[in-house]
């Protein structure tokens, strides 16, 4: 019991890695799935994007779900977490105006949050340039 | 490399390959099944009406649609789609979908299966509520 008592003040600095490490999960399982089955998600790009861009529908889908992979993961990874996780989170508003108030756009609201409070906090005790090895950490 | 730096290597392999495995393994699930075929289907003339009697006891007329038929009504105002062999006309789901209006009209005109299971497969609520729309079955 004392033993367990002891670890109770470590456990606040592990909350941010936890957020930082559940918020990545989900947008990687975003990015793996719109890589797997682009037309599954097709039906969620604006079609103003897809004139401005000349691209396909499936091709937009394929590279958002590249970028939602690779940025996921090194945000996971703890890499470059500041950046990435704002990166994602105005990504994230991106989403929610094109899909709106429905209860995907709700439950978008949430991840944007969790991404924008990423962002705010930085660098936690796990990631690769932690708090207390330097001096920057964005 | 510090004991935190490597313990949170790990953690965000794992989370990787967790993430990326859960996201495969509902895409190997929502894989397109082959449409049910019957030796008892009386006719493939398309549009017509047949009784489905054949193999269960439901004694209602559906009529029969191809990709031609569906693919004629891929507007907002007249939406149809074919989901797994059946042909739906979706066009008052339009504003009720809770997922907004563009995922369904996405699927005006063409093959929706892929996007319905991959989104709803398994899900017992998406599927008794599509079940409403239900207006025949698709013949090739």
């Amino acid at each position: 019991m004392n033993t367990l008592k002891s670890y109770i003040p470590q456990l606040p600095s592990f909350a941010p890695v936890v957020l930082r490490l559940g918020i990545a999960g989900v947008v990687i399982w975003f990015g793996t799935s719109q890589l797997l089955s682009q037309a599954m998600w097709t039906s969620f790009i604006p079609d103003w994007v897809i004139s401005l861009t000349h691209l396909s529908a499936t091709t937009l889908v394929f590279i958002n779900g590249l970028f939602e992979v690779v940025a996921g993961g090194l945000v996971a990874l703890g890499f470059c977490v500041r950046p990435l996780a704002t990166l994602l989170f105005l990504h994230m508003i991106g989403i929610i105006a094109s899909v709106g108030l429905s209860p995907i756009g709700i439950r978008d609201i949430g991840i944007a949050t969790g991404l924008l409070s990423v962002a705010l906090y930085g660098n936690d005790i796990l990631s690769w340039k932690s708090p207390a090895s330097t001096s920057s950490s964005v | 490399m510090t004991k935190n730096k490597k313990a949170g290597l790990t953690l965000g392999i794992i989370v990787l390959l967790i993430s990326s495995s859960v996201a495969y393994s509902q895409y190997q699930e929502n894989q397109p099944r082959t449409y049910p075929t019957s030796a008892s289907r009386e006719s493939i003339n398309p549009g017509t009406q047949t009784n489905s009697s054949a193999n269960s006891t439901d004694t209602s007329i559906l009529k029969k649609y191809t990709l031609a038929h569906v693919a004629a009504h891929n507007t907002e105002t007249s939406c149809w789609t074919t989901i797994n062999g059946d042909v739906y006309d979706i066009t008052s789901w339009i504003s009720q979908h809770p997922g907004g209006k563009q995922a369904i009209i996405g699927l005006c005109g063409i093959d929706g299966s892929d996007a319905f299971n991959g989104q709803h497969g398994g899900q017992r609520r998406p599927a008794s509520e599509l079940a409403g729309f239900k207006i025949g079955t698709l013949i090739k």
